[in-house]
């Protein structure tokens, strides 16, 4: 019965220039669910919410809410009837209050004549009872840029209780959250349920969707694979069916034996007192080091600091017994290291640049004829080279990398930074909201780079990845580096998380 | 001498001064960074003050400008002297703030 | 958000909606004033759009860095005075040095470019070593210029050139001007810069992501510097260039063709938000505005008229800019 389903997508099909992004899929969430909508990158998770958001008009298919047929047109649109959408990447306007942001677009008014001024106390008082209804409760006046992102995301889904939506889509909700602020999403979606709302959660994460999906329903390649209830899936299971065969080893084998000591770190303390202070660890050459602790422990400040991009107090670098000062990025990279920050987005790609500039950029001293003159056959080589040993999708190497995946995009730094073959990689989060397929062939690269001799320092916030991966791993929290573990044996979840809290 | 005389000597520096008045009270007022960094502004650690500062020295610069067209009535290397000098002190303001809150 | 076909005709229209107007601005001007489309006018375009294309290439670099420079137009006219002190005729009886012998064209040129050059490196210097913003700091340099251009000239007007000055003006190879040449090479040299060096390839990077050049290893500082210095030196050179057209110079001349430059760079393509453009779009809106001009010209529109139509279309013309590309960014 239609009726049965707070929403309905059914026979949506969506096609763009070469591609059919979408055919015939199918899609019916039950009122108080949540329904985990899974595939790799290119699957059409995104495709087909953008379908339903009204930013893309299907060429085919149909939505029904609450059992009746509804047109989207566009954003606004949806929203007007009763979809929400909790976005991968956030826009919440930084410099302006939470309260701000919650009503951005529709400022409750008073009118004095004919003139309109904003009005405030109602604006604060309505925050800070949608706040209280998904169970946060900071001020509703306090800037955004001073909350953490778990609580602007909490912002987030108060923004969309407030739109009375019906539906709610979470794409990709916990990619920069701490555990707890997982635990506090989680505990709002309850709420939700029981508000009987609508969730989509759209998640690679797998203990996560075991946990709190009801409902699963699995995408491939544009096509609806099925739906079925949670409990009845493995995680293996649901991995098989994304990708449409049996994924035995999601680490490669960890068969390498670490050589010398290729980089040392002594006493590096931050010029900010509440940052990283007084850290000494050895990089050995051939050997993954992981980096575990909290997010705010400061891993990727002290990364930083070492790639030249953040001041250093006090402290010593020394590369291949050699010592070395760091003051910018390209004395870094003159020492032979190499850096993939955290933040893609951010510092990482040049979002308006094709794939072979964003390749090019740190390379260019080493292909140069007649002195200055750019030599573009050979940065065309190299940069072909790259997409083929990367496996990186793309018709071409002009093609804009802001068109490409998560995951591809990854690999076009990735490549950028191998063809300046560093000797040391730091690699920050390197698989964060990259789809199973492509972390593996992520977690392949690290594993060959290893073995021919590099040294990889990986800081990851994702438990399994951390112990699965790392030939060592240091914990750091709150700035101080707490803990190695060396031994195999004593690589386990509460170690690291033992070290991790110790403040 | 008359207005037309006036404006054609002094106008670009009234413009300049009118512009930088704009500009530095909308940013000391508002503390928006956003009017002077129009892309990536959360990069900027402390942006109202930052703003602030900014607003301020930009009104310094305005008020250099004026002056400097006055002067250049009488002498116009003493002009110079202010203009060049007050360029200067403003650079070195700047870096000063930028090192401080961004 | 997806269009319908009807969606992307409006937009295609709206983007390049200037483009459309000067064409049938000139079509229209073409069909009612029967001189307008001869060779000789067109000739005469050409020349005018080659000083300005020198402008547009120069200040297309700072464009692309998401920056501006205000002090183009300054950086012109002093340059043109310079030139002008330096290449009056010796018998010229309002002479400003006047016992020294007119200098050889080049020499002189290098003097313009060479002192153009230390400003805009400078200039360069604010932006990129004391943080100063594009807008504050050549808006400053604007006001140095200006100032050193009054104090040097005296605010007197300059004329009596040498022969070989104007000569570049006037004279022909290959019956083309000199002065068209002159363009032609500047934009060559600009399009290998652009495209075929590690400075050109920088400046897009900087344009694109301040923070992930830095992070990249680019020399964002020294890229910085060099940027505004070789944009200065081509106001220089576009001053050196309209002073012999016109046979004579005064501290005005250039007043205000920086907003022009900017724009006709947008027209084309260049973005003010920086990243984006090629040599190719600084000719297009180079050629834009002069036909445009040269169409209200004889369709004899009032000066005061004209002076505001060409504004419109600036203002017009980077607010599409601006609206085209910082949703996407």
């Amino acid at each position: 019965m239609a009726s049965d389903y707070k929403l309905e997508l059914r026979g949506v099909s969506k096609s763009f220039p070469g591609v059919k992004a979408l055919d015939n899929v199918q899609l019916a969430v039950r009122p108080g669910t949540v329904h985990a909508l899974m595939g790799e990158n290119g699957a059409g998770k995104s495709t087909l919410m953008k379908c339903l958001f009204g930013i893309y008009k299907m060429d085919a298919g149909e939505i029904y809410i609450d059992g009746q047929k509804t047109v989207i047109d566009n954003p606004d649109d949806a929203m007007k009837k009763g979809i929400a959408m909790v976005h991968q990447e956030l826009q919440p306007v930084l410099a302006r209050s939470v309260g701000e942001n919650m009503f951005l677009g529709r400022f409750p008014v008073k009118k004095y004549g004919p003139i309109q001024v904003i009005d405030h106390k109602t604006m604060y008082e309505e925050t800070g009872k949608w706040l209280k209804e998904v169970n946060m409760d900071f001020d509703p006046k306090a800037q955004l840029d001073t909350l953490s992102i778990g609580q602007m995301q909490s912002v987030e889904i108060a923004k969309a209780v407030s739109h009375d939506a019906k539906v709610i889509i979470f794409d990709e909700p916990t990619s920069s959250l701490s555990d707890s602020e997982v635990e506090a999403l989680f505990r709002i979606m309850e709420g939700l349920r029981e508000k009987g709302v609508a969730m989509i959660y759209i998640s690679h994460k797998m203990d996560e969707i075991k946990r709190i999906a009801d409902d699963v329903t699995i995408m491939r390649d544009g096509t609806y694979i099925g739906t079925w209830p949670a409990k009845d899936l493995s995680i293996d299971d649901i991995i098989a069916k994304m990708v449409g065969r049996e994924l035995t080893n999601i680490y490669p084998e960890k068969d390498r034996t670490p050589g010398d000591v290729v980089m040392e770190v002594k006493g590096l303390s931050s010029i900010h007192e509440k940052s990283f202070q007084d850290v000494s660890f050895k990089l050995r050459k051939g050997e993954i080091l992981g980096f575990g602790g909290l997010v705010g422990a400061q891993r990727t400040e002290l990364m930083e600091g070492i790639f030249g991009i953040r001041n250093l107090a006090s402290g010593t670098i020394t590369i291949n017994g050699k010592n070395v000062k760091i003051k910018k990025p390209i004395d870094a990279m003159n020492a032979g290291i190499g850096m993939i920050t955290e933040d893609r987005r951010g510092n990482g790609i040049f979002g308006c640049l094709s794939i072979k500039d964003n390749v090019g950029v740190s390379v260019y001293n080493k292909f140069l004829t007649a002195g200055f003159v750019l030599d573009h056959n050979k940065i065309n080589k190299v940069v072909d080279d790259s997409i083929d040993k990367l496996s990186i999708k793309t018709p071409s190497m002009q093609e804009h990398i802001a068109n490409l995946s998560g995951g591809n995009q990854q690999k076009v730094i990735i490549s950028r930074w191998l063809a300046n073959d560093p000797d040391i990689l730091i690699m920050d989060e390197p698989t964060r909201g990259i789809d199973v397929g492509a972390k593996h062939e992520i977690y392949e690269i690290m594993t060959e780079l290893a073995k021919q001799g590099k040294a990889i320092i990986m800081i990851s916030s994702e438990m399994a990845e951390l112990l699965g991966m790392s030939d060592r791993i240091y914990v750091m929290c709150n700035g101080k580096l707490r803990g190695e573990i060396t031994e195999e044996s004593e690589m386990t979840q509460e170690k690291v998380m033992s070290y991790a809290t110790q403040f | 001498m008359t207005f037309m005389e006036l404006v054609n000597q002094m106008g670009i520096e009234m413009l300049v001064f009118a512009v930088c008045m704009f500009f530095g009270i909308r940013l000391i007022i508002t503390k928006d960074v956003s009017i002077i960094k129009k892309e990536h502004p959360e990069e900027i650690k402390h942006p109202k003050e930052y703003a602030f500062y900014a607003g301020l020295i930009i009104l310094f610069l305005g008020v250099a400008a004026l002056v400097m067209g006055v002067v250049s009535f009488f002498n116009p290397v003493l002009a110079m002297v202010i203009i060049v000098g007050s360029v200067i002190l403003m650079g070195l303001m700047w870096k000063y703030i930028y090192e401080k809150y961004a | 958000m997806v269009k319908t076909k009807q969606q992307k005709a409006i937009d295609f229209l709206i983007n390049n909606g200037v483009i459309i107007v000067m064409f049938i601005l000139v079509i229209y001007t073409g069909i009612t004033n029967d001189r307008f489309l001869t060779a000789n006018n067109l000739f005469n375009i050409l020349m005018n759009m080659s000083s300005r294309l020198v402008i547009a290439l120069g200040i297309a670099g700072c464009v692309i860095t998401a920056g501006c420079d205000l002090s183009a137009g300054r950086m012109i006219g002093f340059a043109a005075c310079i030139a002008g002190t330096l290449l009056q005729k010796i018998d010229y009886s309002g002479k400003f040095f006047p016992d020294m012998q007119p200098l050889n064209i080049f020499v002189a040129l290098i003097i313009v470019l060479a002192i153009t050059g230390a400003f805009g490196a400078i200039t360069g210097f604010f932006i990129a070593f004391l943080h100063v913003p594009p807008f504050i700091a050549t808006l400053a340099m604007m006001e140095i210029v200006y100032g050193l251009a009054l104090i040097y000239t005296g605010a007197t007007p300059l004329g009596g050139y040498t022969t070989q000055y104007t000569n570049i003006a006037t004279g022909r190879f290959l019956g083309i001007s000199y002065l068209i040449w002159i363009a032609i090479l500047v934009a060559a040299l600009t399009w290998f810069i652009f495209n075929m060096t590690r400075h050109g390839k920088y400046m897009y990077a900087i344009g694109g992501n301040p923070q992930a050049a830095e992070v990249a290893g680019v020399p964002v500082r020294l890229t910085m510097v060099l940027i505004y210095m070789k944009a200065a030196m081509m106001y220089g050179l576009a001053g050196f260039m309209l002073g012999a057209k016109a046979g004579g110079a005064s501290v005005n001349l250039g007043l205000g063709y920086e907003m022009e430059a900017i724009a006709a760079c947008t027209i084309g393509g260049v973005s003010v938000t920086g990243g984006r453009g090629k040599v190719s779009s600084a000719i297009i809106g180079v050629a834009v505005f002069e036909l445009l001009k040269a169409a209200l010209q004889y369709l004899g529109v009032d000066a005061n008229a004209q002076y505001i139509f060409i504004g419109l279309v600036i203002f017009v013309a980077i607010s599409l800019d601006i609206r085209k590309y910082v949703a996407k960014k």
